[in-house]
């Protein structure tokens, strides 16, 4: 019997592992032959990476008790404006869930519509997939950049730039494990005459459900990330209270900004450890 | 239907009347707070067109050489980060875990530094370094180098403990070195996964990098920045549209790799 280990379920690529019958796996270098290529040419890629982009070594090792003055700096936490820094938090949390429920939502419709198993028609499919990797390829700050254009400078453009993000990402994701149900069960309801709306929220929809949630919380943290450092193009939030900080030389508060995103980003690390281990059982 | 089944069906609707409720305030305290209304950006969406179509496009590649010198800087910054960042991951990954180092205080101490090392963003690295280095490439290097480690050694260490502890296990009842260990058991069996996590992060570090510059850590991203800063929206959308072409070629690129290499 195959048991399929799938390996950190909440990756960008799962990666199966199929143990058949009671083998072990032992060494092979044969079978790791590309590997080992792959890993020499990477390590002689570096070398060129690291002598072409003229790092100045020394210079960075002199530097470093400036880096330890800094960090100590930062260390010195600063509670002078506590509020305002108290408000970009919430700003960027409550950009973060706003963009992670809206853009939830349209990644549900564009994935059914993108996944090959469900989609009304094949060409929509394929070219909705072409435009997640479109979407995706530009960074969250020009998106919001471009937005900041036509809603002014505030969360809205914050959220409305990452929804685009989301939407893709959640697009192609949600496909992947629309995909992944199987044949059997669509075909089944599609014999005793299901419509298609019927076919996705009876068949489709439960037995991906797990996946779904998987994909969101990784979304989730990867959107407070992001949101966190949208204020740097003037889009609100706890990273426009760090840039003006840091510019002000008040590193105290600077630092007090940094260890509240470790803490919140901590918080939901943990959070979505606990949720996963609760839908998988 | 029976008894059982009932009462499992009467909990399952409560937990998700429950979730639903708890979901909607959330939702509707975040709406309030942020003023946000999406049928206002929905119909304001004109300008988004005009500014597109009219300032950014057709795009200005009048100075070729500059933009292909700092997108190699963006990709050499990503590529040579990374395979740094999994160098280091993986030493601390085999510190990190009980079946290779079965120290419970190494092991916790390394993971707690893993997580502070992943939990702050990579921009945010960026900035603290340029306060201390300078503008320049160096900063983009480390603050790639930094926040990739710290995910990098979690990624690793679960690899480990979800592949290799059984065959780890095996092998220490032999009464194997942990170097033995190591090199016979516990690389061999999650090289596979390494390699595969090694792959997104090169993927997440381009995107990363290409942002980087922004706060003057070197590439591709300061390029546009500048463009942007003196209202040369045509060069800049040069620029972008470089971008969305190396991330698309690298993802093609890596989605190649990993097909012939996890065969």
């Amino acid at each position: 019997m195959n048991e399929n280990v799938s390996v950190l379920s909440q990756g960008m690529y799962t990666h199966t592992v199929r143990y058949s019958g009671n083998k072990i796996k032992i060494k092979n270098i044969k079978h790791h032959m590309p590997i080992y290529i792959f890993i020499f040419a990477s390590i002689m890629l570096t070398i060129v990476s690291f002598f072409s982009l003229d790092l100045d070594f020394s210079k960075a090792v002199s530097r470093m008790p400036k880096v330890v003055d800094v960090l100590y700096k930062l260390g010195n936490l600063n509670f002078e404006n506590f509020g305002i820094t108290i408000r970009t938090f919430t700003e960027t949390v409550t950009v973060t869930i706003l963009a992670t429920i809206y853009g939830g939502f349209l990644g549900l419709l564009v994935g059914a519509l993108a996944a090959k198993n469900i989609t009304p028609c094949r060409p929509l499919s394929l070219f909705l997939k072409m435009m997640f990797s479109l979407i995706r390829a530009v960074p969250t700050p020009v998106w919001v950049l471009l937005i900041l254009a036509c809603l002014g400078f505030g969360m809205s453009a914050g959220i409305v730039g990452l929804v685009f993000h989301v939407v893709a990402f959640f697009g192609r994701t949600f496909a992947q494990s629309f995909e992944e149900v199987p044949d059997g069960s669509i075909e089944a309801l599609e014999a005793v005459g299901a419509n298609k709306f019927q076919i996705f929220f009876s068949a489709v929809l439960p037995s991906s459900f797990t996946s779904l949630i998987a994909w969101t919380t990784l979304r989730f943290e990867i959107n407070f990330a992001e949101a966190a450092i949208l204020g740097m193009v003037g889009a609100g939030g706890i990273g426009y209270t760090i840039m003006a900080a840091m510019n002000g030389y008040k590193y105290g508060r600077a630092g007090l900004a940094v260890v509240i995103i470790f803490l919140f980003s901590y918080g939901v690390e943990v959070l979505v450890t606990a949720i996963k281990r609760k839908v998988k059982v | 239907m029976n008894r059982v089944s009932e009462v499992r069906l009467k909990s399952s609707n409560k937990k998700f009347i429950i979730s639903i409720f708890i979901f909607s305030v959330i939702f509707i305290l975040s709406t309030i707070f942020t003023k946000f209304n999406p049928v206002v950006a929905f119909t304001s969406q004109g300008e988004f067109w005009r500014f597109i179509f009219v300032d950014f496009l057709p795009p200005n590649f009048s100075k070729p050489e500059q933009i292909l010198n700092a997108s190699l800087q963006t990709f050499y910054m990503a590529f040579g980060s990374t395979v740094v960042a999994a160098f280091f991951a993986l030493i601390f990954a085999f510190m990190g875990t009980y079946s290779i180092c079965n120290n419970k205080i190494l092991n916790k101490i390394i993971r707690g530094i893993a997580s502070v090392l992943r939990n702050i963003p990579a921009i945010i690295w960026a900035f603290v370094l340029v306060a201390a280095f300078g503008i320049g490439n160096t900063v983009g290097v480390l603050a790639l180098i930094i926040s990739t480690t710290g995910f990098l050694i979690r990624a690793f260490i679960e690899t480990l403990d979800e592949l290799a502890q059984e065959s780890i296990e095996a092998l220490r009842a032999t009464g194997a070195s942990t170097f033995a260990v190591i090199t016979q058991s516990a690389i061999p069996i999650s090289l596979p996964g390494f390699i595969s996590w090694f792959l997104y992060c090169i993927e997440t570090n381009i995107r990363a990098s290409t942002i980087l510059g922004m706060v003057g850590a070197g590439g591709i991203g300061l390029l546009m920045t500048g463009y942007i800063k003196q209202y040369n929206y045509h060069s800049a959308s040069a620029v972008i549209i470089t971008i969305i072409v190396i991330i698309i070629a690298v993802n093609l690129l890596t989605e190649y790799l990993r097909k012939i290499l996890m065969k």
